[in-house]
């Protein structure tokens, strides 16, 4: 009877193969072939009822299933139906844990802490000190800017207004209201309007930044750095601090 | 007792997270639903009107003029605007009023949009704070929900300021 029904299912595909695509070959020949197995192997039938609706979908999707299937198939003993089971079952957590971890992942690089490399001689000397030879890595803190709330002094990493694809990492030298005295801007001194800020690279001259692009929205902050972590010799806590010499001008005011 | 106590609420925990993090995933790159207010947008969006808003064509660099989008206002980031594209970057873009004498024209420069309300009269956009950061848009509008019988997509722009600017740039 088992072997009637496997010849019964090769038949059927090599009718299907003729006329149908591949894909829908597969599902009506593991169809086909599960349904023998199983009229004759009572053991394997418990597990196609434990397994459900589900089973099929997963056969569907992948086609390893359908290799394995495809083997059973071939030497159609109890030993292997149980193996094609355990393969479904395995198929079947890695699918489920796929849908825990991926959004689980994104979701904490959205929302709590991201890891980027930092490229370019903009920032230099807090990040990159050795030039081209080494790039830092930081730790972006995305969760303490989910507000949009940043200090004075902090390095941010903003989605540059020129390229929306690209990210640049500066320094908050201005929030809103504060009025800053521009190196290379259009204008020599500057309102920061509201809802913006002023950030500047440390290596002035070779950044592009506020001088450039003028004050930027708030609405673009992308994260806080607020670690080194690597290379390990360089492991830091990153603080604010303002450049000596620049800064809204009342401060500079009040220090001189 | 205790012991199956804990595992409940771990589990429970584990439920949670795991859910809100595909909540969270679809909201940020498949899309959301707005409640649009204010008056910028009439006849297309009226107030309270309910819209689904789909985050994907941000995402993939696919705005277009003509769409309708939600976007981050650049003055305030915790609050919203619905606007249309009316230009992308590097277009020309006439910013006076239909009913201004003197024309005025300005480029979109790089990496920005010039947003516009359909309500001409009645709108703060682009005409008054300049071109918006792309990344400031949040999704692209696709579907109007409510009320049920204006259910569907919506409708092209009433105030035919897109066709005059395409008509400028050929």
């Amino acid at each position: 009877m088992r072997g009637l029904g496997l010849w019964r299912a090769c038949a059927r595909a090599r009718d299907l193969i003729t006329k149908h695509h591949h894909t829908s070959v597969c599902l009506v020949f593991l169809r086909e072939v599960r349904s023998s197995l199983f009229l004759t192997v009572p053991a394997c039938e418990r597990h196609a009822e434990g397994l459900g609706p589900g089973a099929e979908r997963d056969v569907g999707q992948q086609e390893e299933a359908g290799s394995h299937a495809a083997t059973a198939a071939s030497n159609p003993r109890p030993v292997m139906a149980q193996q094609t089971a355990a393969g479904r079952r395995c198929l079947r957590a890695f699918v489920s844990g796929f849908f825990v971890a991926v959004p689980v992942t994104v979701t904490v690089l959205d929302r709590v802490a991201y890891v980027a490399r930092v490229e370019g001689a903009s920032m230099q000397p807090s990040l990159n000190p050795e030039g081209t030879s080494q790039c830092d890595i930081v730790l972006l803190n995305r969760w303490s800017v989910r507000n949009f709330q940043v200090q004075r002094g902090d390095i941010v990493s903003v989605v540059s207004p020129r390229d929306p694809q690209q990210k640049i990492i500066k320094r908050v030298i201005g929030l809103e209201g504060d009025f800053i005295r521009t190196l290379s801007y259009k204008n020599r001194y500057v309102r920061v309007p509201d809802g913006h800020f002023w950030i500047e690279g440390d290596h002035h001259g070779h950044s592009l930044d506020s001088n450039n692009f003028g004050p930027v929205s708030v609405g673009l902050l992308h994260g806080r750095a607020s670690h080194i972590i690597w290379p390990p010799r360089r492991w830091a806590r990153i603080r604010a601090s303002l450049p000596p010499n620049r800064g809204p001008l009342y401060a500079e005011e009040e220090d001189g | 007792m205790l012991r199956s106590l804990l595992g409940k609420t771990l589990g429970f925990v584990g439920y949670t997270v795991q859910y809100g993090c595909i909540a969270h995933c679809t909201f940020e790159y498949v899309g959301e639903f707005v409640i649009c207010s204010g008056p910028s947008m009439e006849p297309t969006i009226v107030n309270q009107d309910i819209v689904f808003s789909e985050r994907m064509s941000r995402h993939l660099c696919k705005i277009q003029t003509g769409d309708i989008v939600i976007a981050k206002s650049p003055f305030d980031p915790n609050m919203n605007l619905c606007k249309r594209v009316i230009g992308l970057e590097g277009d020309k873009i006439c910013t006076s009023g239909p009913s201004d004498v003197f024309k005025s024209h300005t480029y979109v420069p790089k990496g920005h949009v010039w947003l516009e309300g359909d309500n001409l009269r009645n709108s703060t956009d682009s005409r008054s704070y300049g071109p918006v950061p792309y990344a400031l848009i949040r999704g692209r509008v696709c579907l109007k929900l409510w009320p049920l019988h204006s259910f569907g997509t919506l409708s092209e722009s009433p105030t035919r300021r897109i066709t005059e600017t395409h008509h400028d740039s050929d």
